[in-house]
Parts: C-alpha cells; structure tokens; sequence
C-alpha cells in the first residue's frame, strides 16, 4: 500500500471513530468541550471528506480545502432546508447525516485499497522550496 | 508546497517553541486588563511583543533555509493565527465584538421558531450562517453560541489559510511566494470580519469557489490579445528576456481542466458552495462574480458560462429580497431602475468612505487609526511592486491583477453602511498578498540574504501595523460579563414590544433568542449621536434633556422605554472623545435620584433604567 493511500486510510478511520463518538454522544446527551470539538470537526470536514476524499483528480491537500467547503456547504443546506421547510428537527438530521458519513468513511477504511492516481503533481512538486 | 517531510532538527527550530512559550508566559495573569485609548497594546507585556518577533524571525529563517519545511512553515502559519487571534479570547471572558451577539440572537430565535422568518429582519432574509449556527448548537449539546462565539477568530482565520493556500496552488507561484503570501495575508487580515458572523463563513466558502474555478477552469493560456497587450507593455517597460524566465501562460492549477463525470461533479461543487455563499451574506457573493466575471472577460476562466450561471443564481435570490431591502431601508435605490444605477455609478468614491466611530478620538486612539490605511496602502504598493516585477520577468500576474482589482468595482454599487471599503480590501487581500510575496521573493535564487532582510522587515511592518489597528481598537470592541447579562435580563423580563436605549453604541444587544418580540417599538437614539449630550462631561444636568428625548418614543412603544449604561460604553465613548472619561458612571448617579428613572437591573459592569413617562406610570 502506497503511503498515500495509508494515509487516506488513517483519514477515513479517524473520521469514522470520530464520527460514531460524536453520534454516540449525541444520542447519550453528554456535554462539554469534547463535545463541542468533535461536532466542530464533523460539520467542517467529515460528511465533505466522505464524500471527495478519495476523488483523485485533486491532490491531497487540496482535497482537504475542498472537502471543507463541501461540508460546510453541506452543514448550510441542510439546515437551511429545515428552516425555510419550518420543519426543524436538528437532530434527526444529524443522526441520519452523521450515520451516512460514518458508514461512507468505515466502508473506505475497511475495503482493499486502490491502486493508481489520476492526477499530475502541481509543476513545482519536484522542485523544494520552489525555485 | 515545499519538501515533503520535515529534514532534522536544527538550532533555529527551538525559536517557534521559545515564541510559544513566550507568548504564554506574557499571557499569563493577563485577565481582562484595564484598557485605555491605546487598547490592547499598552495592557500587554513587552514579552508579548517578544514572543511575536521570535516568531517572525523563525518564520523568516524557515522560509529562506535551502528546502524550506512544509510542516514547519504549516506549524508557523499555525501559530501566527493562535497568536494574534487567539490572545484576545484567552484574556476576556467574552466574545469581543458587540455586533456578533445579534448574530447568536438570530441563531438561537431560528432555534426558538423552529425556522427562519424573513419579515423579522435583513439576516433572516440570508440566513444560512444563522440556521446552521443553530444546528450546530443541537449538535455540540449548547444552548447558544455564547460558549464558543468568541474563539470564531481562530476557527475562519484557519480555514481562511487552508483555502487561500488552494487558491495559491493555482497560480503558479514558486512555494516560498505561497508561504509569503499566506503569512502575509494573515498580517495583514486586520479587517475583523472573522468574528461569529456571515460574512466570515462567506469569505471561506468564497475563497473555495475561487479556488475550484481556477483548479478545474482555468484557460490554459490567455487570449491572443492579451499576449499582445503584453508583449508591447514588456518593451516599453524594459522587461528582460534572459533564459530563466518562464513563457508567460497561464497556470493549469492542481488537476487540470475536468473531463466527464468529474467535470460534472466539479460543477456542482462550485455551484453548490457558491449558493451556499449567496444565501449566507448579503454583498459576498458580487465580489466573487464579479472577480471571475473580470477573469472570463480576459480569457482566464473558461466556458464563460459558468460565471452567467454563478451570476443568475445570485439575481434570482436577489429578486424576491429586493422588496424587503427597499422596506428596511437597506438598498440605496434599486438595481432595476436605471435612475439609482446611474446614481450609484457616479458616486464611486462616496461608497469607498468609511462611516468610521465619529468623535473626538484620543490621541492613543488617533495614533493606532492610522494603522489600517498605512497597512492598505502599504501592501497595495508591495503588490504593485510584485506585479512589475513580474511582468518584467515575464511571469503571470495579470489574473492576480484582475482579482486584486476586482473588489473595486464594489464602490460603484453602494456604500453598504461605511463598510464598502472593508470589503474590498478584504476580498482584494488574497491576491495583493500573493502579488507582495512576489515584490519580496522572486523566482530565482539571488541575494537570498537581501532577501530574508527585506522579508523580515515587511513581515514585522505587516504586524505591527496589524497590532495597531487590531489590538489598538480592542476598547471599543470589548464586552464585559456584565453587559452580557444585562442584555439577558432585558430579553428575558421586559414586555415585549419595549425597547432599549443605548449610552454607546458598543452594547451586546439582541442577544436573546425571543429578539423578535422587541422589533416594533421607538428606539431611542443613542447618546453619543445627540449633540447635546457630546463633547461635556454629563451629570445632573443632562437629565432633563434625557427626559425629553425619552419621552418622546413612548408614545409609539407598545411596551416600556428602558435605557442602559454600562463600563464598555463608558469606555467607548471616552477612547473616541464623545464624553469625558466617566460621563455615563455620572449619569447613571444622576438618573439613580431621578424620579423618572427606575432601576431594574444592576450589575458591577452595567445598569438598566426603566424610563417612567410623565403622565402615568410605566407597567
């Protein structure tokens, strides 16, 4: 396994465990700071991570710039929908979004890696330093 | 964007640690210190400042060593942005910004309602920010922002890197210029619009959309005409043509353009995250059309479609706002009429004024003012520099130019309340950094220790200009526990329909989630805005001007007239020269005899006086 791809999966596993001790919080109504980071990570990085993570058209790192954009997009019109729908039931959501992210991130921490990527390294990643 | 990993350890990487640790020692003891007319600066220690040039002095010696660390610079940007903007949360108890508790108002009413109602008021017309602050709150299992607001600096300034840094891969910069850039934009973001508001998630998601459009959209070479342009402006500034130059096209970004189902799935994205942009803050997403809009006129961003659609999606939510907008006063004539257009375009330089805090400012806060425009100025001449100097080394800056200027285009819409100007630079500020790395750091090797000189001047200018302007106005941004549970007493006790008159304007108010239920009253103006109250120190003898001005909103207030004083606004309205120093501490003693006057709420930081009209007495 490439240590990309190693590194990928240490993304998925810690965004599915982070993901279920979120969910399994929630659901026991403990508070605190623990809480508050947790849910601070999952609304701004983990359902756009389960979604783009492994989209390999873009390189790592900008991969995390645009799995954060998603998932704050995502957080926005979700809860955007309940409000203008005035049916708000904030947690349900989360439930539903939190257990699709979990299952996405866990099914891609559990299968055999795949092998190749698609894109060309930006034109100074051969280069330290750039010059 | 440098070497992949981390090389040893070296003496010089002791200085982030010794900065840190500074820095936390100097932090120390400091809980919210008395402030004066020079803010924050006089009320930190000198080894503040200490920690804060070891750090600038390691950032330098990191990005000019031979193959600078991309861990090591990450660590540094890191650490710059926990250390201007997560000192302040450290020292005060409260969020800092008066303005952000509406904005935990409006989330918490969402939660409240169970909805967001667009008659209330402009923010629940945009109220993405808002609904999603609520579900957050349900899902960090608190019961408002306040217990997380005021680390919000923090949060956006990180994600503003993370997403500039995308950006910054886009445009064909070596890695020192992208590093340069981001610590400089974070010196030089002293705007204060990463609080707990729309307009800092709005700058996020923009910058996304900035970034997705240039990594996926961008043309792979400008058009003939450009490079025309281009080639006659070389010869007249003299540009050399020597083998090291690059031929001047543009940048294919990080994955080139998309084919098939991913250029599907890239358009949604960017579309997405755009909408999101337009339902969240109000004049965002015009700055983010109307930069690519210049780029896809120029032949930067192809098919130009993408932008067409970009800007219907904006018009048609603009449209069904436009009626409330008109209503609250919060459009300076319409878009469809030709009239107000023509007004709005031949006012440029009005819409580019400040409204500023009015007064007469002490001379520490006089001082510390000058602070911002030296830095606007001072970076948009670096950014000149660097776009000379890349034009006569035949790289790429005309895009960085174009989205530098774009912002400016704002001045011909409207003023939006004084904070145009803010905006634009704002917006300007990702491109202007990357053009002033470029002034500082160019594609060769040459005089690097010039160089490194050079850079760790402009970086320590960039930061000290920042402390002046960020830190230097901290007084009149500060909000006391006190003030905090006054205006939680207000909400939850009044009647509603009552409403609350103001000493300074430096109140957190609507901070309350039943906000709605105080919209229809009379508000009386606030003191500092009334003539007759300015400029002397006020006691005994103001009060019957007071009586007079109270008296006249109660007819139209359905429920009480209160008033509130407080220490935050006593110190407001001294650092700017209102009144002199514990004016409104004198009027509270006057009012406290006063027969009209009734104390209902007292704390060590803030009263609350219900105003008793003549003719009756109030419920």
């Amino acid at each position: 396994m490439s240590p990309e791809a190693v590194a990928l999966r240490r993304v998925d596993l810690a965004g599915a465990l982070a993901t279920f001790a979120l969910l399994a919080m929630v659901a026991a109504g403990t508070g605190g700071l623990a809480r508050i980071l947790l849910a601070l990570v999952f609304v701004t990085f983990l359902p756009g991570w389960a979604l783009l993570g492994h989209w390999q058209v873009v390189p790592e790192l900008s991969r995390v710039a645009i799995a954060v954009a998603a998932s704050l997009a995502a957080s926005v019109m979700v809860a955007l929908a309940m409000a203008w729908l005035r049916s708000w039931h904030p947690l349900f959501v989360f439930y539903i979004l939190g257990v699709v992210t979990l299952l996405a991130l866990g099914w891609r921490a559990a299968r055999p890696p795949r092998q190749g990527h698609r894109h060309s390294p930006p034109p100074d990643a051969a280069a330290p330093g750039g010059e | 964007m440098g070497s992949p990993r981390a090389a040893g350890v070296r003496a010089t990487d002791l200085l982030l640690p010794a900065a840190l640790a500074t820095w936390l020692v100097a932090l120390h003891g400091v809980h919210s210190p008395a402030l004066d007319d020079w803010g924050l600066l006089s009320a930190l220690p000198v080894a503040f400042y200490l920690a804060l040039a070891l750090l600038a002095l390691s950032t330098v010696v990191v990005l000019f060593s031979p193959a600078p660390s991309r861990l090591r610079l990450a660590l540094h940007l890191v650490a710059l942005i926990v250390m201007l903007h997560g000192t302040v949360p450290l020292i005060f108890p409260e969020t800092n910004f008066p303005w952000a508790y509406k904005h935990m108002g409006v989330a918490g009413n969402i939660n409240l309602r169970g909805g967001a109602n667009s008659t209330i008021d402009i923010y629940q017309n945009w109220p993405g920010f808002f609904a999603a602050a609520a579900w957050f709150d349900h899902i960090a299992g608190v019961s408002s922002p306040l217990s997380y607001a005021k680390w919000a600096p923090v949060y956006f300034n990180l994600l503003f890197c993370l997403e500039l840094a995308f950006i910054l891969r886009q445009l064909r910069l070596s890695s020192r210029q992208r590093w340069l850039a981001l610590f400089i934009s974070v010196g030089g973001n002293w705007v204060g619009q990463d609080y707990f508001a729309p307009q800092a998630l709005a700058l996020v998601l923009s910058l996304a959309a900035y970034g997705m459009m240039l990594a996926w959209f961008q043309a792979d070479r400008p058009p003939a005409v450009l490079r025309w342009v281009a080639r006659i402006g070389r010869r007249i500034v003299g540009a050399r043509a020597d083998a090291t130059s690059a031929p001047a096209v543009v940048a294919t970004g990080d994955a080139g353009r998309l084919a098939g189902a991913d250029r599907v799935f890239g358009l949604v994205l960017v579309f997405a995250v755009f909408s999101v942009v337009v339902v969240t803050h109000q004049l965002s997403p015009y700055l983010v059309f109307v930069g690519l809009a210049l780029a896809a006129a120029a032949g930067f961003v192809r098919p130009r479609w993408i932008v067409a659609g970009l800007t219907a999606v904006t018009i048609a939510y603009l449209v069904p706002h436009l009626a409330y907008l008109h209503r609250s006063q919060n459009l300076a004539g319409s878009p469809l009429n030709p009239r107000d257009v023509l007004n709005a375009l031949s006012n440029p330089l009005d819409n580019l004024r400040s409204g500023g805090f009015g007064g007469n400012p002490r001379p520490g806060r006089a001082i510390t003012s000058k602070g911002a425009p030296l830095l606007i100025v001072g970076l948009w001449a670096l950014a000149g520099c660097g776009a000379l100097r890349r034009f006569r080394a035949r790289r790429p800056m005309l895009l960085m130019v174009l989205l530098a200027g774009s912002p400016l285009l704002l001045a011909f819409g409207q003023n939006y309340g004084g904070e145009a100007i803010f905006r634009i630079y704002l917006f300007s500020l990702p491109w202007v950094s990357a053009l002033a790395a470029c002034a500082l750091v160019g594609d060769g090797v040459r005089w690097p220790r010039v160089r490194s000189v050079a850079t760790g001047v402009v970086l320590a200018g960039v930061l000290t200009l920042f402390l002046a302007t960020f830190y230097g106005s901290v007084e009149l941004y500060r909000v006391r526990p006190g003030s905090v549970a006054a205006s939680e007493y207000f909400y939850a006790h009044a009647r509603p329909g009552s409403v609350l008159g103001l000493g300074a304007p430096n109140f957190p108010g609507r901070v309350a989630a039943n906000y709605d239920e105080f919209q229809t009253g009379s508000v009386p103006p606030t003191l500092t805005t009334l003539p007759a109250f300015v400029g002397h120190q006020l006691g005994p003898g103001d009060v019957t001007a007071l009586n007079a001005v109270y008296q006249a909103h109660v007819a139209a207030t359905s429920g009480s007239v209160y008033l509130c004083l407080g220490a935050d606004q006593d110190e407001y309205a001294h650092a700017l020269g209102f009144f002199p120093e514990g004016s409104l501490a004198h009027l509270d003693q006057a009012l406290a005899v006063s027969p009209r006057w009734r104390v209902v709420y007292r704390n060590r930081d803030a009263v609350i006086y219900q105003f008793l009209p003549s003719g009756g007495t109030a419920p």
